[in-house]
C-alpha cells in the first residue's frame, strides 16, 4: 500500500467546512444549516469535545447547532430548495439563535443551489446568511473567514456614531472556549486599556451574536489574519478605519501591534510607560528561559498565521525555525519569514522524509505544533509543545495565554519545559 | 447611469445568442461599457462581438480568482463591449452548469462589474435550462431583468412557459421578467406570441423579423445591427433594446399549467383550478385534522409521522411519510404516502384499510401534517422530521442497535450505545478508493474519549484517511467542471497495483461523482483486464458497511488469501489466533499460557496469522471473514465477552470446548478472588446503578452492555428506567424487564417507566442510593444535572482480576460525590 499512499497521499490539511464549523462553534447562539447528508457532521467530532471541552455545537439532547437537511445527490427532487427553505425558516424563527448560516456540500453546489437567494428569502426571526459553498477550492482557513464574513453581513446595516478610541478585533481564531483563548482576549483587552484604547468586542470571541453589534460603533477595525474578508466588509459598512495586522505576539511584536492600533486610533506619541514597564517585566521572566533555549532549532506545524506569530517569538527567544509544515493551501508569506524547509499541505509521509533529510545542524530539537502534526510524525524527534487547532492532548482549564506579553512568557515557559524534558529524556 | 443586468433565455436554436449579442453591441455603441457573458458550452455567444472564438474561463472561485478571471475577459471587436465565455467540458463529460456557476461566482467574488465600471452585464444562457447551474445568472447579485426569446412555434412557447415559472422561482432575488423577444416569420406568429404573453401576464418587448442581413452578418462574425444598420432587423433590434431598457417591474407573471398550456395552444379557455383544501397552518389546526380522522399522532420516526388509528376492536399503527417510490403496501396520497407500521400486528392489512385510515387527511400536505409536532419554534423537531428515512437519518438503523449518538436532530437521545468491534476486516489485498472531495475525506466520526460521536475510547481522532487500505481520490473542481475520467483511471490503477493481481478494489463514488454520473464502469472493466483484479463499484462512502454482494466479494478474496497462507505455512502451530480482539488482557492470556495454550503472536502477516492456529477468536462476527474462514476450513469462534466472574468462566469454557479440552484450574477463579468478590459485593449492596433504555431495547440489553450482568453479579442494585416508546406498551415492557432480570440471575432489580423528558429527570434524581447512571455520552449533562455520576463500559476490565478491579472502581465512583456536591441541579 506504500506506493498507493505515494500517489494518493494523506495530506496535512483540513477541509473548508471544518473552518465553517469552527466559526459557528465560536458564536454560542449561531446555527449552521448544512445542505446535504449528515455524514459531513462527523467532522464536528474533530472539534466538539475532543478539541473544545466547552463546545455546544453538538448536544446530547439532539439540539445540535449544526444540522443537516439530508438532501442527497440522487434523485434530484422536484424543487430541492423547498426542504432547505423550510429548514432555514424554522431555524430563523425558532427563537434559539442570534444568527443562522447556511452552507452546502459540494455536490449540491454543483447542482446549482442558490444559497444566497434562499438565505435572503427568509423573512422574520433572526438573520440568515449563506456561506459560499467553496469546499472544492478552498481550505479550512477560508471557510472560517467566509463564515465570519457571512456573520458580519448579518449585522444591522446602519452607520452608528463612532466611539472614540474604541477598537474591534475581527478575525480572531477562537477555536475553543477554553482557558487559552479566554486568557488571550483578557490579555489583549488589558493591554489595549493600558494603551489608552477600549476593546469594543472581538469577533468571534465566544460571545453571542448580539454582542457583535458593539463593533458597529468601533472607531478602528483591527483585521486579524483569520478574518480579513469579514474585517474589510465590516469596516466598509461602518466607515471605521481598517487596520490589517498579524497576531499580537512576542514581546516586541505585541508592543509594535499596540502602537499600530494606537496610531490607527489617532493617538500620538510612544507607548505609555505602563506598557513599556509591562514589556520589560515580561522580558525579565522570559530571560530565565533563554539559556536553555537560545541557539536551538524549532519546527512549526500548524496554520500559516500562527506560524508567523510563533516565528517572531522564536526569533526573540534565540531559536531558529528550520522547518515549517503549514496545514492550508499555499499562501504568500512576508519576505524573509520562510523556514529552510517550508511546505504547505504536505503529504505526511513526504514531510516526514523531508524533515529527516535536513542536515544534522538543522534538525529541530523543539516543535510548536498541532495534534495532527505530532500524531502523523511530522515533528520527528523534537520535543513538542502542542498549540493551535486541533489540540487533543492539551486542554486549558485555567488561563494559559499565548498572545500578548503574558502569552509570550507562558509560551517561553512551555518551550523551556519541553527543552528540559528532551534533555531529561536523553539522559534517561 | 444605473447598471443594467439582463439575461436572455430561450429554447435552443431560437436566435437567442443573436439577440443577446446585438443587444450588447447596441448598448456599447450607445456609449455603454458592457460585459457580455456567454453561458453556453458551445461558446458561440461572443463570436459576433469578438470576431473570433475566445478561450473559455477555466477556473473556479477561490484564491486568486480575480487574477485568473481577468485573463479570460477579452476586449470585443465592438466598441465598449468586453466578453467572457463560461465554456464547458467536452460533450458528455463534467458539468457545464457547474462551470457557469463557477464563472459567475468568480465574477461576483472578484467584484469585477463594480471595479471595472461596467454599466451593463448581459448574460446569454444555453437554450434549455436543465439544471440549477444554468439558472446561475438569476442568483443574487447578477441579472435583474429576464428576457425570454421565443418564436411562435409550440415547443418554443412551451419552453418559454417553463422559463416564466423559473423566473418566478427567483423573484426573491429581485429577478423579474421584462418580457418576450419574439423571432417570427409572419403576423400570425406574432399574434400567437402576444396571446401567450397575455396568458402568462407579461408583454412582448419586440418582434424581430426574418432578415437576410442576419445570416450574412453572422457569417462575417459581426453583430447584424451594426453590420446593416438600415435593415429591418436593426430597426427592430433597436426598438427591442429601448423596450428592454425602459421596462420596469410589473405584476408578476404566472406560468400556465401543462393542461392550461395545452388548452391555450388548442385555442380553448384555461382549465379552472380545483378548489384547494383549506391549509393547516397551525399546530391546533393539524391536531384537529388528526382528531377528525380518528388518528392519534404518537411521534416521529426518521422523518415519518407515526400515528395510531382507533378502530373497532383495537388500535392500528400507521406510518405517514413523504411520498417516495411506489412500494407494496404504500398508498400515495397528496405529497405523502401511508402504510402500516412494521411493528403493528395489522401488518397484513391491505391498502384499503390504510386508505380508510388516512382519508380524513387527504387534502393536506405533509408539511401541514408536521405542524402537529410543532411549528417553527420546534426547529430541531422540524429538522428531524425533514430527514429522509433510512438515509443516514440516525444511527438507530443498525441491526445491532445504535453504535453512537445519532447525528439527527431533535430525536430522543439514548444513553446506551452498543460498543465493541464492528466486525470489519480490511485484508491487505483489498484497496478501497473513496472517490470524493476534501469534505468526504473527513466524513467518518473519528471519536476519541472526549468526542461526541465517540466510537472508540482508546485513541484520539486521527487525520483522515486513517486506514492504510483506504485512500481519497481528491475529487475537486477540475474534475467537476472538466470531467473525472483521468482521475478515475489513475485511482483505479493505483488501487489495482496496491491490491496486486487477484486482489480486490472497491471504488466508492461519493455524492459529487454520483451527481455527475460519470462512466466509471468502463474504467473499472479496463483496470480489471489490465491488472488482474476484481473491481467493485459502490456508491457513498460506505466501505464500513456490508451488502450481501460486497461481503461475498470480500469473503471470496479472503478465502483465496487464507488458502495461500495455509499452503505457505503448513499445519497450524498455535492453538489460538485472536483477530480484532480487544478483551485479551494480561490476566486472560496468562491463564491461557498457564494452561499450555499457545497463542499466535500478531504481526506475522494477515493471512499467515489467521491460518497459524487451530482456532481463530473473533470479538464479533464478520460477514466476510467468517464465511472465508469456513471456506478455508479454519475454525473460528466468537466467545461470550469475558466480563465478570460469570462471563469470564463462560469465555474460558467456550474456548476450551472449541479446543476440545477440559477447562483447567488456571481458568477458574482462585479462592482468594472469590472471597474478595464476596467482600466487594457486600459493600456494593448499599448502592444501585441506573440504566436508561427504550422499551423495545430491553430484550437485547444484556448483550449490548455485558457489564449489566457483571454489575448484578457484583452486588449492585440495578434500576431500569424505561422509555415507553408507544402508548399501551407498558405491559410488554414489564414482561421484557422480568425476562431480562430472570436472565441476570440473583440481584436487586427495580424498574420505573417514563414518557417525557421531565419524567426522566425526576427518575434520575431519585433515589439517593442510585449513585451511578450508565451513559455512553461523555459527561452526559442529564446525569450530571441529577447529581449522579455517569459511567460507561470503558470502566470495566475483563477477566477475574478485571471483575474485581471493576467492582472497586464502581464502589469508588459511588463514594465520589463530586456530581452531587457541585453539578446537581445545574
Amino acid at each position: 500500500m506504500k506506493e498507493l499512499r505515494a500517489k494518493f497521499p494523506k495530506t496535512y490539511t483540513l477541509p473548508y467546512q471544518l473552518g465553517v464549523y469552527l466559526a459557528v462553534n465560536a458564536v454560542p447562539d449561531a446555527c449552521l444549516v448544512l445542505d446535504g447528508l449528515n455524514c459531513s457532521l462527523a467532522k464536528a467530532d474533530l472539534l466538539a469535545g475532543s478539541h473544545d471541552l466547552n463546545s455546544t455545537l453538538l448536544s446530547p439532547l439532539g439540539l445540535h447547532r449544526v444540522v443537516a437537511t439530508m438532501s442527497g445527490p440522487l434523485p434530484q427532487q422536484d424543487n430541492p430548495e423547498k426542504k432547505l427553505a423550510a429548514s432555514l425558516e424554522a431555524a430563523a424563527r425558532s427563537g434559539r439563535y442570534g444568527a443562522v448560516l447556511v452552507n452546502g456540500l459540494p455536490y449540491l453546489n454543483l447542482a446549482g443551489m442558490d444559497y444566497d437567494g434562499a438565505a435572503s428569502a427568509v423573512t422574520g426571526g433572526c438573520p440568515v446568511r449563506a456561506v459560499p459553498a467553496l469546499s472544492l477550492d478552498e481550505d479550512w482557513l477560508d471557510g472560517y473567514d467566509r463564515a465570519l464574513e457571512a456573520l458580519v453581513s448579518a449585522l444591522p446595516a446602519r452607520r452608528t456614531p463612532k466611539k472614540k478610541l474604541s477598537v474591534a478585533l475581527v478575525g480572531y481564531l477562537y477555536d475553543r472556549d477554553e482557558g487559552d483563548h479566554r486568557a488571550n482576549l483578557a490579555e489583549i483587552k488589558r493591554l489595549l486599556g493600558l494603551a489608552g484604547l477600549e476593546l469594543a468586542c472581538v469577533l468571534p470571541g465566544g460571545t453571542p451574536f448580539k454582542t457583535w453589534e458593539k463593533a458597529l460603533s468601533a472607531q478602528v477595525i483591527v483585521s486579524l489574519p483569520y478574518g480579513r474578508r469579514a474585517a474589510a466588509r465590516l469596516a466598509a459598512a461602518t466607515g471605521a478605519k481598517l487596520l490589517e495586522t498579524g497576531l499580537p505576539s512576542g514581546l516586541a511584536g505585541t508592543s509594535a501591534w499596540l502602537q499600530a492600533v494606537r496610531v490607527a486610533a489617532g493617538l500620538k506619541g510612544p507607548l505609555p510607560p505602563a506598557l513599556v514597564a509591562e514589556e520589560r517585566a515580561a522580558a525579565q521572566s522570559v530571560s530565565q528561559a533563554l539559556s536553555a533555549l537560545a541557539g536551538q532549532d524549532l519546527l512549526f506545524a500548524g496554520d500559516p498565521h500562527l506560524y508567523l506569530a510563533v516565528a517572531g517569538i522564536a526569533r526573540e527567544l534565540g531559536l531558529r525555525v528550520t522547518a515549517a509544515f503549514l496545514n492550508s493551501r499555499s499562501r504568500p508569506l512576508p519576505r524573509g519569514s520562510a523556514a529552510e524547509l517550508l511546505l504547505f499541505s504536505p503529504p505526511v509521509e513526504a514531510a516526514a522524509v523531508a524533515l529527516a533529510g535536513l542536515g544534522e545542524y538543522s534538525r529541530p530539537a523543539l516543535a510548536v505544533c498541532d495534534y495532527f502534526a505530532r500524531a502523523e510524525g511530522l515533528c520527528g524527534s523534537s520535543s513538542p509543545v502542542e498549540l493551535g487547532f486541533p489540540s487533543y492532548t492539551r486542554h486549558c482549564l485555567q488561563p494559559e495565554p499565548f498572545l500578548g506579553y503574558a502569552g509570550s512568557t507562558a509560551l517561553a515557559g512551555r518551550l523551556l519545559n519541553a527543552a528540559l524534558a528532551r534533555r531529561a529524556g536523553r539522559q534517561a | 447611469m444605473s447598471r443594467e443586468s439582463v439575461v436572455f433565455f430561450g429554447k435552443g436554436g431560437i436566435g437567442k445568442s443573436t439577440v443577446a449579442s446585438n443587444f450588447s453591441a447596441l448598448l456599447g455603441a450607445a456609449g455603454g461599457r458592457v460585459l457580455h457573458v456567454g453561458c453556453d458550452p458551445k461558446m458561440d455567444s461572443t463570436l459576433a462581438l469578438a470576431g473570433r472564438h475566445i478561450p473559455p474561463f477555466s477556473g473556479s472561485p477561490g484564491p486568486d480568482a480575480e487574477t485568473r478571471l481577468r485573463g479570460f475577459i477579452q476586449p470585443g471587436a465592438v466598441k465598449g463591449v468586453s466578453c467572457v465565455e463560461a465554456g464547458g467540458p467536452q460533450a458528455g463529460l463534467g458539468c457545464a452548469g457547474a462551470g457557469i456557476g463557477a464563472l459567475l461566482e468568480t465574477v461576483k467574488a472578484a467584484g469585477i462589474l463594480e471595479k471595472d465600471g461596467y454599466t451593463a452585464s448581459v448574460f446569454d444562457v444555453l437554450g434549455d435550462v436543465v439544471c440549477g447551474g444554468f439558472a446561475a445568472p438569476l442568483r443574487r447579485g447578477f441579472a435583474k431583468k429576464v428576457v425570454i426569446v421565443t418564436s411562435a412555434e409550440a415547443l418554443s412557447l412551451y419552453s418559454a412557459n417553463r422559463l416564466v415559472a423559473m423566473t418566478q422561482n427567483f423573484a426573491r432575488n429581485g429577478v423579474w421578467l421584462a418580457g418576450l423577444a419574439v423571432n417570427c416569420r409572419d403576423d400570425g406568429g406574432a399574434e400567437l406570441a402576444r396571446a401567450f404573453a397575455a396568458a402568462v401576464g407579461t408583454r412582448v418587448l419586440g418582434i424581430l423579423p426574418r432578415d437576410p442581413s442576419v445570416p450574412e452578418a453572422e457569417r462575417r462574425r459581426v453583430p447584424a445591427a451594426l453590420y446593416a444598420p438600415a435593415s429591418p432587423f436593426a430597426a427592430a433590434m433597436a426598438g427591442l433594446c429601448r423596450a428592454v431598457l425602459a421596462a420596469t417591474p410589473g405584476k408578476p407573471p404566472k406560468a400556465l399549467s401543462d393542461a392550461d398550456f395545452g388548452a391555450f395552444l388548442a385555442g380553448r379557455a384555461p382549465i379552472a383550478p380545483p378548489s384547494a383544501p383549506a391549509a393547516v397552518a397551525t399546530r391546533a389546526g393539524a391536531a384537529e385534522a388528526f382528531r377528525r380522522a380518528r388518528l392519534r399522532p404518537v411521534g416521529l420516526e426518521g422523518g415519518q409521522i407515526v400515528c395510531d388509528w382507533s378502530v373497532a376492536g383495537g388500535t392500528r399503527r400507521i406510518v405517514i411519510a413523504p411520498a417516495g417510490p411506489a412500494a407494496a403496501g404504500r398508498l400515495q396520497i397528496s405529497d405523502w404516502a401511508a402504510c402500516i407500521h412494521p411493528s403493528s400486528d395489522e401488518s397484513a392489512a391491505g391498502s384499503e384499510t390504510i386508505k380508510d385510515a388516512v382519508a380524513g387527511l387527504a387534502g393536506l400536505k405533509f408539511s401541514e401534517l408536521l405542524e402537529y409536532f410543532g411549528g417553527p419554534a420546534d426547529f430541531h423537531g422540524r429538522m428531524g422530521s425533514l430527514a429522509a428515512p433510512g438515509n443516514f437519518a440516525d444511527s438507530r438503523n443498525s441491526s445491532a442497535g445504535p453504535r453512537r449518538p445519532h447525528m439527527g436532530a431533535g430525536l430522543w437521545q439514548r444513553f446506551i450505545f452498543p460498543r465493541g468491534a464492528d466486525g470489519l476486516t480490511l485484508p491487505p489485498d483489498l484497496a478501497v478508493a473513496e472517490h470524493g472531495d476534501g469534505e468526504c475525506r473527513f466524513c467518518e466520526a473519528s471519536g476519541g474519549p472526549l468526542g461526541f460521536f465517540s466510537s472508540r475510547e482508546d485513541s484520539l481522532p486521527g487525520l483522515a484517511k486513517e486506514s492504510p487500505n483506504v485512500f481519497s481520490t481528491g475529487f475537486g473542481s477540475r474534475e467537476a467542471l472538466s470531467g473525472e475520467g483521468g482521475l478515475v483511471r489513475r485511482s483505479l490503477e493505483a488501487a489495482a497495483r496496491a491490491a496486486g493481481p487477484g486482489g480486490l478494489v472497491e471504488f466508492y463514488s461519493t455524492c459529487g461523482p454520483m451527481l455527475l454520473a460519470g462512466d466509471t464502469a468502463s474504467a473499472a472493466a479496463e483496470a480489471e483486464k489490465e491488472f488482474g483484479v476484481k473491481v467493485r463499484l459502490e456508491n457513498y462512502n460506505s466501505y464500513g458497511e456490508y451488502s450481501a454482494a460486497k461481503a461475498a466479494a470480500r469473503a471470496s478474496l479472503m478465502a483465496a488469501g487464507l488458502a495461500r497462507g495455509r499452503k505457505k505455512c503448513g499445519r497450524p502451530s498455535f492453538d489460538l489466533a485472536f483477530h480484532g480482539y480487544s478483551h485479551l488482557n494480561e490476566s486472560l492470556s496468562g491463564a491461557l499460557t498457564a494452561a499450555g495454550v499457545k497463542v499466535s503472536p500478531a504481526g506475522t502477516g494477515f493471512y499467515e496469522h489467521l491460518v497459524s492456529a487451530r482456532l481463530v477468536v473473533l470479538q464479533a462476527p464478520d460477514a466476510a471473514l467468517c464465511p472465508a474462514l469456513d471456506k478455508a476450513g479454519v475454525k473460528w469462534l466468537v466467545p461470550p465477552a469475558p466480563f465478570g466472574f460469570g462471563g469470564t468462566k463462560s469465555w474460558f469454557k467456550a474456548l476450551f470446548k472449541a479446543l476440545g479440552r477440559v477447562v483447567p484450574p488456571s481458568a477458574r477463579p482462585r479462592s482468594a478472588q472469590v472471597k474478595q468478590r464476596l467482600e466487594l459485593a457486600a459493600q456494593a449492596g448499599r448502592f444501585s446503578a441506573g440504566f436508561v433504555t427504550g422499551s423495545s431495547e430491553i430484550e437485547g440489553l444484556s448483550e449490548h452492555i455485558p457489564c449489566l450482568r457483571q454489575m448484578a453479579e457484583a452486588g449492585f442494585g440495578l434500576r431500569l428506567l424505561v422509555h415507553l416508546e408507544k402508548p399501551g406498551g407498558k405491559a410488554a415492557a414489564v414482561k421484557a424487564a422480568a425476562l431480562l432480570f430472570g436472565r441476570l440471575g440473583a440481584g436487586s432489580f427495580k424498574t420505573a417507566y417514563f414518557s417525557t423528558q421531565e419524567e426522566l429527570e425526576e427518575l434520575l434524581a431519585t433515589p439517593a442510593a442510585m449513585r451511578l447512571v450508565y451513559s455512553d455520552i461523555r459527561r452526559d449533562p442529564r446525569v450530571l444535572a441529577a447529581g449522579k455520576t455517569p459511567f460507561s463500559a470503558r470502566l470495566f476490565e475483563p477477566g477475574y482480576d478485571g471483575a474485581l478491579e471493576s467492582a472497586r472502581r464502581l464502589l469508588r465512583l459511588c463514594d465520589w460525590d463530586f456530581s452531587r456536591r457541585y453539578l446537581g441541579g445545574a
